[in-house]
């Protein structure tokens, strides 16, 4: 075996999503989404009408200026600047030590969808003036994040976060073969799984397109669920299966990224063109945003 | 690329911008508003209005609202009104920034304490106004609202009588049902009667309370007597009802007797008020002249004040007096409704009241005298119009009447018959009204011969009148006749007792008049077998008279007349009788089979006698006999 860096290990799904930033984001946002309209009273607020809402009962501490309301804007703004540190720690020499790249790009998406939700609650629902633009940059760079995630997820990566080169690319995908070929010591097995990585991924002379790239990811994972269905129906055991299962969605997730490589990675840095200037654009607003509120004398934690 | 960066936040930016005015309608101010202002506060719109609510550092303190809403400042400081506990920030209660519909002062309006909040208590008719303010609080400010009745009420009476409205009115009741409050008895004009249920405005016309003259009944009410019967009223009405009946008619021109003191005053008083003057002397004032001028209104010559019905009239007085039958009928049995067109023309000049029955006149002048006025002249004219010469008005019936010609037809059998067994009729025999089917009784052109009244049973047998053989005097018109004289057949010997009905059969059968069953009498035939039968079935051709005569039928002698037989006439032939060799025969006749006397018999011995040798001698039995 070559000593080809290894990609990034494919974790067991529990063990992703134990370190998933998404899916840490989603829970997050499900527990503070059920607080605010259940506990709170959100659901009956939030549905008054805006001439008189401010005569619910809620309004008083879910309210932007509220204790709850304001502790939203609060936490939300932190959690927005928190993806700079992504940045910094991308960026800066002085903090290559402080921890993976990958656990501050987790942290950076649980607070890119943490942070706007927040600040959602923070609106009451009510976008007026300026801050508005700046609330709806803000879903924007939120959305966008997902686009970018879905883009860097694409470009292989060592284990340290580092993108595998081509050649290595290749190399990595050859041991997955051989990996497979030798569990699998069986030449109909493997020529099946050949057959297979054939109809998912595409001939190097195929034509390259957005759409074809989308669809074929979509596609993938039922593709190779009826494929794992066809091995079982051949009577192939379920160790065996899993094997051919877990081998076989790395290495067509690799050709597949190998296929798309050099598109990804126009569109991922033409991605980073259009997330970093939003981002800018609504730090500005909401900095003037919260300095006009503690001029006018709302400041934080003097709830009246 | 990173050229391309700085062109999209450069883009970003002004989008940013753009969306943010375009959605804050391009203003400063807009952009940094959290929301529109209220329509109220809309003029404090725009970024160089801020400082007018915000303050630096403090937020919107209560200072800056009072600054502008005076009266409510006052209040506060009063403590009064729904602001009296008010202490903190206005911004406490008053949302602000909620877009331009947004509700400023928010409150409750059914669970608002109005009594409790303001002091002016909601009740009776303002309680229905509780829910809606609006009602009365017209202008934006809750707080131009005054407990006076005048506030929001006009006063209709101003400025008459004061401003305590509560004197007359409450609102337990509607404005116009003032006498719920107002005791009228503290007035100088108390009300009883009629009066209490008098709207308020019916006598203070105008909303004028004060002032108002009552001292007579006119001062209010319209004076409806033409002429007038002066101002004092109560003569005849009390305050309980305008209708009243407390007139004392005697004292009218019309005094009230008989069955006038029975009718209701609105019975000829039709319109109120008396406003027609009726005229008492002429019943057609009120009652319909049914009889439509017939009497030229004189009603008194038959009618009277105890009833219209029953009244007296003697009818002796007209040309046609009411004796016998004609005294008890009713007026209608002879007056009955004329044809429109008969009493046309007299309708015309005489007025009647508006409103008279329509029902048709009765007609009282129209009818003439004569029986055939009333009555069906049931001779059709054959009499003439003279019904007395027979009948009378005690009774239709003929007691008595004697023919005054044909005397002697009138006698004997004739004598003792009723006028209807020749004077027949199919209908009933009673008078009859004009209308009723005329009876088909022939008097005078009724026929005189037998036959009117008698059948011809002999169906035309005869052609003389019925009188030449049959008389009135004869019990039954029994006829006694000659036959010898009368007829071609006298009735000799034995025909003389013979009963008529022996010849003259009674026979069905075609008569000169008709087919039917009849006596023979004309006819029968003067020859013998006319009514005997022939005994000898045809053996003898001679007429019967030759052997026989109407005294008997046997014969006494014959004596044969042929030689042949005269020559055998000898001897013991001689003292023979005839049925020794005319013996009874049955066998076929000239006539006919049957039983006779044979006439015919051989003149060979064998015809006779037996044949003792049996035919051993031959046939010639004078070679040895003799007779």
């Amino acid at each position: 075996m070559s000593a080809v860096p290894a990609s990034r290990p494919a974790p067991s799904r529990l063990a992703g999503l134990v370190t998933s930033g998404v899916a840490w984001g989603f829970v997050a946002t499900a527990l503070i989404t059920a607080w605010v309209l259940l506990g709170l009273g959100g659901r009956a607020y939030y549905g008054t009408d805006l001439a008189v809402r401010a005569y619910a009962p809620a309004h008083r501490l879910l309210r932007p200026s509220g204790p709850v309301g304001q502790s939203f804007g609060l936490v939300g703004t932190v959690l927005m600047v928190m993806p700079f540190a992504y940045m910094a720690r991308k960026r800066l020499s002085g903090m290559k030590g402080a921890g993976t790249l990958k656990h501050w790009l987790e942290l950076h998406l649980f607070c890119g969808i943490v942070g706007p939700v927040l600040v959602t609650f923070h609106t009451a629902f009510k976008f007026n003036g300026i801050i508005a633009a700046a609330y709806w940059s803000m879903v924007t760079v939120m959305l966008s994040g997902f686009v970018g995630r879905y883009l860097f997820v694409r470009i292989p990566r060592s284990i340290r976060g580092n993108e595998l080169t081509r050649a290595e690319l290749d190399a990595r995908a050859y041991d997955l073969h051989d990996q497979l070929a030798l569990t699998l010591d069986s030449d109909r097995l493997m020529q099946e799984v050949e057959a297979f990585e054939a109809t998912v991924v595409p001939a190097d002379s195929a034509r390259r397109s957005l759409a074809g790239q989308l669809t074929g990811d979509i596609l993938f994972g039922r593709r190779l669920h009826a494929f794992v269905g066809r091995l079982e129906a051949e009577g192939v055991p379920p160790t065996v299966r899993d094997d051919i299962a877990r081998v076989t969605r790395e290495r067509v997730s690799l050709l597949r990224a190998r296929f798309h490589l050099e598109r990804t990675k126009e569109l991922f840095q033409l991605w980073h063109v259009f997330h970093l200037p939003l981002v800018y654009l609504l730090l500005v607003i909401a900095a003037a945003h919260i300095a006009l509120a503690l001029y006018m004398g709302y400041v934080p934690f003097r709830w009246s | 690329m990173r050229r391309v960066q700085q062109i999209l936040i450069a883009v970003l930016t002004v989008w940013a911008i753009a969306a943010g005015a375009g959605t804050a309608r391009a203003q400063l101010g807009s952009l940094l508003s959290p929301g529109p202002l209220a329509r109220p506060h809309a003029s404090l719109e725009g970024v160089a209005n801020c400082a007018k609510c915000h303050e630096q550092g403090r937020r919107v303190t209560a200072q800056k609202c009072l600054a502008c809403h005076q009266p409510i400042a006052q209040r506060i400081a009063r403590k009064v009104g729904v602001h009296k506990d008010a202490g903190g920030e206005c911004v406490l209660c008053h949302a602000e920034h909620a877009g331009v519909n947004g509700e400023l002062r928010p409150f409750d309006q059914k669970a608002f304490d109005h009594a409790a909040v303001t002091g002016f208590a909601l009740t009776g008719k303002h309680a229905l106004g509780a829910q809606q303010c609006a009602a009365c609080h017209k202008g934006r400010s809750f707080v131009d609202a005054s407990p006076a009745c005048a506030a929001c009420h006009t006063d209709v009476h101003k400025p008459s009588l004061g401003s305590n409205c509560a004197t007359c009115h409450s609102t337990q009741a509607a404005f116009t049902a003032a006498s719920t409050a107002f005791d009228h008895n503290t007035a100088a004009f108390r009300l009883i009667g009629a009066h209490t249920k008098v709207a308020c405005a019916s006598c203070h016309i105008g909303g004028v309370f004060k002032g108002v003259k009552f001292a007579s009944c006119v001062n209010c009410h319209k004076e409806p007597h033409q002429p007038s019967l002066g101002s004092n009223c109560t003569t005849c009405h009390t305050t309980d009802s305008w209708r009243t009946t407390n007139v004392n008619h005697q004292r009218t021109s019309f005094p009230l007797v008989g069955a006038h003191t029975k009718v209701a005053c609105a019975t000829c008083h039709k319109q109120s008020a008396t406003k027609v003057t009726l005229k008492s002397d002429t019943c057609a004032s009120c009652h319909a002249d049914v009889h439509a001028g017939q009497f030229k209104q004189d009603c008194k010559a038959c009618h009277n004040e105890t009833a219209w019905k029953g009244g007296r009239f003697d009818h002796a007085t007209t040309a046609f007096a009411l004796r016998g039958k004609h005294a008890p009928l009713t007026c209608d049995a002879c007056h009955r409704p004329a044809a429109p067109t008969r009493v046309a023309a007299r309708t015309a000049a005489v007025p009647t009241r508006v409103g008279a029955s329509a029902a048709p006149v009765v007609d009282f002048r129209g009818l003439k005298t004569s029986c055939v006025s009333c009555h069906a002249d049931v001779h059709q004219a054959e009499l003439g119009t003279n019904c007395e010469t027979c009948h009378s008005d005690a009774d239709f019936a003929l007691r008595a009447y004697t023919h005054k010609t044909g005397g002697p037809f009138f006698a004997a059998q004739h004598a003792t018959l009723t006028c209807e067994q020749c004077h027949t009729s199919l209908a009933p025999a009673r008078p009859a009204r004009t209308g009723t089917a005329p009876l088909a009784v022939r008097f005078a052109a009724a026929e005189r011969g037998c036959v009117s009244c008698h059948q011809d049973i002999h169906l035309g047998q005869f052609t003389a009148r019925c009188e030449t053989c049959h008389s009135v005097e004869t019990a039954k018109f029994a006829v006694t006749i000659d036959h010898a004289r009368q007829t071609s057949f006298a009735l000799t010997g034995k025909h003389g007792a013979v009963a008529c009905r022996e010849c003259h059969k009674v026979e069905t059968g075609r008569f000169p008049a008709a087919t039917g069953t009849a006596v023979r009498l004309k006819g029968v035939g003067a020859t013998c077998v006319s009514c005997h039968k022939d005994v000898h079935l045809g053996q003898l051709v001679a007429n019967c008279e030759s052997c026989h005569t109407s005294d008997t039928f046997h014969l006494a002698t014959y004596a044969h007349k042929s030689k042949t037989v005269l020559a055998l006439m000898t001897g013991a032939h001689a003292r023979a009788s005839c049925v020794d060799c005319h013996k009874a025969t049955t066998g076929r006749f000239p006539a006919g089979t049957g039983t006779a006397i044979r006439f015919t018999t051989g003149t060979a011995c064998v015809s006779c006698h037996v044949d003792q040798h049996r035919g051993g001698l031959g046939p010639n039995c004078g070679n040895c006999h003799r007779p």
